[in-house]
């Protein structure tokens, strides 16, 4: 059981990098706008030229 | 989907320059209106609450070996079982700061606002029932013996800070709403420019102060009496004073009941800004609201006058109060659901996008 010693440190470093994944992913502005990256197929420049 | 229209019979002049540069436009004018601040802000709430939900998970899973140890067989086994038990309590603890201190901080800013102002908020019974928990924990996390309750606390953080990180969207889409309602009104000669902004204000305000007033009165009487029943317990069997307690303080928290109005109002507000009603269907659909309002108001108080006794008996853990107040704040937020309908208003953006697409080829 002494392997708990590694493993709960282990654990509290994974959830640690977890939260700063999250934190930047938050903060760079990934989930402001949900919505527009599924609509924007729709406003796509499909002009050929003539 | 006026302003759509007006600005895609600029881009036929000049299709090629314009098209592309119009989508920016669209999501930078958006971005303006909501502003920087509350964007700032929702960004926030929503950092809280990931990290709330982290930890959340990762403390349950270090609770474990305290919820096995009542069946833990021979002796050998049991101090094994402790020890793990001490090193995963300390693990537990070093997550759990990070929420009470960070995640948590909007609920102890209201503490200090409720106390400054010497007026009851819902704030109030979370930060007491926080506490409560928390001090014993950490002094049997020092100790090395006794119960704690982090895996309760942390779930009660990120249970309510989604209950809030809904309730505040739904005032954003509210806002939203309503200006994208001035901006339709600009093109749309329908009632609602005169109609939105000063007859939903004068039916949201007594809906919100009844609402706020009951559940400011519901939780001086829920704090009451957790006080008197915990006493009782302290009397009977003093062990289970505590969990009782604070089981009995989170279970006070009114969530459902203060996300009642907000959610359903800004249902109303989404329907009117994006459909264009017609005065009879205006009529039903405010008919609608306030009954679904008082449905939510009263479903959530009869909620809780019904767990509170099991609470008050000691069958109810602290982690199951917890998800108690997170089921009774999703049923109110499902029922306030059946006003909004989103499925028509996605549908009918897509089909204004389609239309404008077509417009442009012809």
């Amino acid at each position: 059981m002494e392997i708990l010693y590694l493993l709960l440190p282990l654990s509290l470093a994974i959830v640690a990098l977890i939260g700063a994944m999250l934190w930047w992913a938050v903060f760079s502005g990934q989930y402001d706008d949900a919505e527009q990256a599924g609509l924007s197929i729709l406003h796509d420049d499909d002009h050929t030229i003539s | 989907m006026k302003p759509r229209s007006s600005s895609s019979a600029q881009t036929a002049t000049h299709p090629q320059t314009a098209t592309h540069p119009q989508t920016a436009n669209d999501s930078q004018t958006t971005a303006h209106a909501v502003g920087n601040q509350t964007v700032e802000k929702r960004r926030r709430g929503l950092v809280r609450l990931g990290l709330a939900w982290l930890a959340m998970m990762q403390v349950m899973m270090f609770a474990l070996p305290g919820y096995l140890r009542h069946e833990a067989g021979g002796q050998d086994s049991l101090e094994v079982l402790d020890w793990a038990i001490f090193l995963m309590n300390w693990a537990s603890l070093t997550l759990t700061i990070p929420v009470i201190l960070y995640s948590a901080w909007p609920i102890w800013l209201g503490c200090a606002r409720a106390w400054s102002t010497r007026r009851i908020t819902m704030d109030v019974p979370v930060g007491i029932s926080m506490l409560a928990a928390f001090i014993p924990s950490v002094m049997a996390t020092f100790k090395g013996s006794g119960e704690v309750y982090f895996d309760s606390i942390t779930m009660f953080v990120a249970f309510l800070l989604t209950a809030r990180y809904v309730e505040q969207r739904a005032s954003l889409v509210d806002a939203g709403a309503l200006r994208q309602t001035s901006v339709l009104a600009a093109g749309v000669p329908s009632g609602l420019r005169v109609w939105a902004p000063a007859n939903v204000a004068s039916f949201s305000l007594p809906l919100m102060t009844q609402a706020n007033r009951v559940a400011t009165l519901f939780v001086l009487i829920q704090l009451a009496v957790a006080a008197v029943i915990g006493a009782v317990w302290w009397v009977i069997e003093p062990t289970q004073a505590w969990p009782v307690l604070v089981s009995l303080l989170v279970m006070s928290c009114p969530c459902a009941l203060s996300l009642a109005a907000p959610v359903s109002l800004a249902a109303l507000q989404m329907n009117l800004a994006l459909g264009e009603p017609s005065t009879n269907e205006r009529e039903a659909l405010l008919a609608r609201t306030l009954r679904i309002t008082r449905q939510n108001l009263y479903g959530a108080l009869a909620w809780h006058v019904l767990t509170m006794p099991l609470a008050a008996m000691g069958w109810v853990t602290p982690w199951l109060a917890a998800l108690s107040m997170l089921l009774s704040s999703i049923a109110v937020l499902l029922n306030a659901w059946r006003l909004y309908r989103p499925r028509r208003v996605g549908l009918s953006r897509a089909v204004g996008v389609l239309r404008q697409k077509q417009h442009l080829q012809a």
